[in-house]
């Protein structure tokens, strides 16, 4: 363990801890990029000093993205398009400290809660992730969907709407099972379907701007900045509602690693599960609740974040886009992922868990708080000119990512399609969702039923994936409850 | 109220039309060799759930729940349009000018039909093209 404390491995800490805040709080740029663009430099350096820069890049970044949902109600990641109008509001009310200090804190404490869960249950945790099936990865997409589904506060009717158009768009470009192109209409760019980044930026961002172009309403969603000092706000006060609800941070963040650990869900769905399981299970809306769900959904986040690394070194499957990349430098470095690796490396996996107890105690609080600065200094600028320059940015967001002129088109589209849900009253969280999940949806649909010979009752034969059913079905009742308690209270 | 419930039944008819289309549009894929369903059969599932949602959405009279009537609001769809379109002039542009000209552009006319001071939105206008500059050419090598 001792080889981790190394000047340069803790320089790597602190270098990609920065490198990851800047990145991840820029509109577009995501925490997958920030380790993509850094494996040239990671190929030069000893493992022992890459992997802490890339878990400290990836565990800053996921947090930074918030940032864009306080300035821009552009969320950095799908995990946070689970929480981004509670977030927005929390921040709307009590300022950009406050709200992202709550993220922060909630990250930080689902992080430490995810760490040592991998330090206690890894191998434990990769055997079970090794049954699960094509017909259990369905279920889980299914159980992500229904949850999605119940978790706005609006018309149900609307969010199944939103959630099927998502999934429509997921359906676009080559089909994930046979390889064929579906509604490319003859558009070469079309073939690698929809960047959902594109799309976020589109839907979230440049659909803001269209909003306030057609209203012309100024100055009405200025964020308020406390009297109170900057620290305490962020440092200090988050603190109160997250151990005031410490059994439900604990309980998002077991779920986040329960999702997280599944090779290929990770953190989104792990989010999103959170944070609908308590927008279900809360009945008033509220400045209490938005908190509450702004806590489950980060904490949940982060902790998945840690978990995801379990199938990756265990089974050498990645548990998401990050890891996918980590195994890559893996290899190009010699390293076998497997259970052998617990055996052989111990000093590599002891200075991986050192690394994330330290990026989520020292380097999230530390580097948060900068990126909190940031922030509001952003939120300074008067609206419309905070506006037309988030237009600028969501043109360069939707470029830079594939360099393709393309994109601007589809985030074009995407935001004049999310300009109508907005004017329509439908959810644009859940067209997110839809795009996330409907490939995993599809994708494990098809695989089950071609091996099963299309035999759907084997979709019930085994038990995991009854237990699954059973969730679902749990899901679906407490959220029928709910929408029948809530329209009572109203 | 009758406009708001006008709104959902348009969203229930766009939502209804939009299914059937992608419906009959999925019919068109090949099925499997063995005769079984192939890329076409997830595709129709959510056409026919669209079509479904979209009949139950126009047929069904819900209650007023988001944008209320706002006094201050004066709806300005041709300043919508123009925007849509400065963002097509874009994607037309980038391939004779490149980004950074066409990001200027995409904020001064933005900025504009916001209703936004003109020499704060030339000012915003340089500023942002001048850190797109540095940090993606610059830092990052992106091409631009």
């Amino acid at each position: 363990m001792m080889e981790f404390f190394t000047w340069q491995s803790l320089l790597a800490l602190v270098l990609g801890a920065l490198y990851g805040s800047l990145f991840g709080a820029i509109p577009g740029l995501t925490a997958t990029l920030a380790v993509a663009l850094f494996i040239p430099v990671a190929f030069f350096l000893d493992p022992i000093v890459a992997l802490p820069a890339i878990i400290s890049i990836s565990a800053v970044a996921i947090y930074a993205g918030d940032v864009g949902s306080i300035v821009a109600k552009i969320p950095g990641t799908p995990a946070s398009a689970a929480y981004l109008e509670e977030l927005s509001r929390v921040a709307k009310r009590k300022g950009p400290f406050y709200g992202l200090g709550l993220c922060a804190m909630s990250s930080a404490t689902g992080g430490i809660i995810g760490t040592l869960l991998l330090i206690a249950l890894a191998t434990t945790m990769a055997s079970i992730a090794k049954n699960f099936s094509s017909f259990e990865y369905f279920w889980i997409a299914i159980l992500g969907l229904t949850a999605g589904v119940f978790a706005t506060g609006g018309s149900t009717l609307k969010a199944v709407v939103s959630l099927l158009l998502g999934i429509l768009f997921s359906t676009v470009g080559i089909d994930p099972t046979l390889g064929f192109p579906r509604f490319e209409f003859g558009q070469p760019d079309l073939l690698s379907g929809l960047n959902y980044i594109v799309a976020m930026i589109g839907l979230f961002g440049f659909s803001e701007v269209l909003e306030h172009v057609y209203r012309r309403a100024k100055g009405t969603d200025a964020l308020s900045v406390s009297d109170d000092s900057p620290g305490r706000m962020f440092f200090s006060l988050p603190w109160i509602p997250i151990i005031k609800r410490k059994w439900m941070v604990l309980r998002s963040s077991l779920l986040g690693v329960l999702v997280g650990f599944l090779p290929g869900a990770g953190a989104d769905i792990g989010s999103w599960v959170s944070s609908s399981v308590e927008k279900m299970t809360h009945r008033s809306e509220g400045d209490a609740e938005d908190e509450v769900i702004v806590i489950a959904g980060t904490s949940s986040n982060n902790a998945a974040v840690a978990s995801a690394w379990v199938p990756s070194l265990a089974l050498g499957l990645p548990g998401d886009t990050i890891t996918a990349i980590v195994l890559g430098v893996f290899l190009m470095k010699g390293i076998t992922p497997g259970p052998l690796l617990f055996e052989q490396q111990p000093e590599l996996i002891w200075s991986l868990y050192l690394t994330f107890l330290l990026a989520n105690l020292i380097m999230l609080p530390v580097f948060g708080y900068l990126t909190a600065r940031m922030a509001s200094w952003l939120i300074r600028i008067p609206l419309d000119i905070l506006l037309s320059a988030i237009a600028g940015v969501c043109v360069v967001g939707a470029y830079v990512i594939n360099n393709s002129s393309f994109d601007i088109l589809i985030m074009t589209f995407m935001g004049i399609i999310a300009f109508g849900l907005r004017r329509g009253g439908f959810p644009l969280a859940q067209v997110v969702l839809g795009m996330v999940l409907g490939p995993i949806l599809e994708q494990n649909f098809m695989v089950s039923a071609i091996k099963s010979r299309w035999d759907i009752m084997s979709f019930f034969d085994r038990p995991i994936a009854l237990v699954l059913m059973a969730l679902t079905i749990v899901i679906i009742m407490v959220g029928i409850r709910t929408q029948r308690l809530r329209k009572s209270t109203d | 109220m009758s406009l708001t419930i006008s709104k959902n039944k348009l969203g229930g008819l766009l939502c209804l039309l939009l299914g059937i289309a992608v419906f009959l549009g999925s019919r068109q894929f090949p099925p499997l060799d063995d005769g079984y369903p192939g890329p076409g059969l997830f595709p129709s599932i959510v056409g026919v759930c669209l079509t479904i949602a979209g009949l139950v959405l126009f047929l069904q009279h819900l209650p007023k729940s988001t944008n209320e009537g706002n006094p201050q609001e004066r709806p300005r769809p041709l300043a919508l349009a123009s925007v849509a379109l400065i963002l097509l002039g874009a994607y037309f542009g980038i391939a004779h000018l490149g980004l950074l000209p066409i990001v200027a552009v995409v904020i001064l006319g933005t900025g504009l039909l916001i209703g936004g001071d003109i020499k704060w939105i030339i000012a915003a206008s340089l500023i942002t093209t001048a850190l797109v500059y540095v940090l993606f050419s610059l830092i990052l090598g992106v091409p631009l």
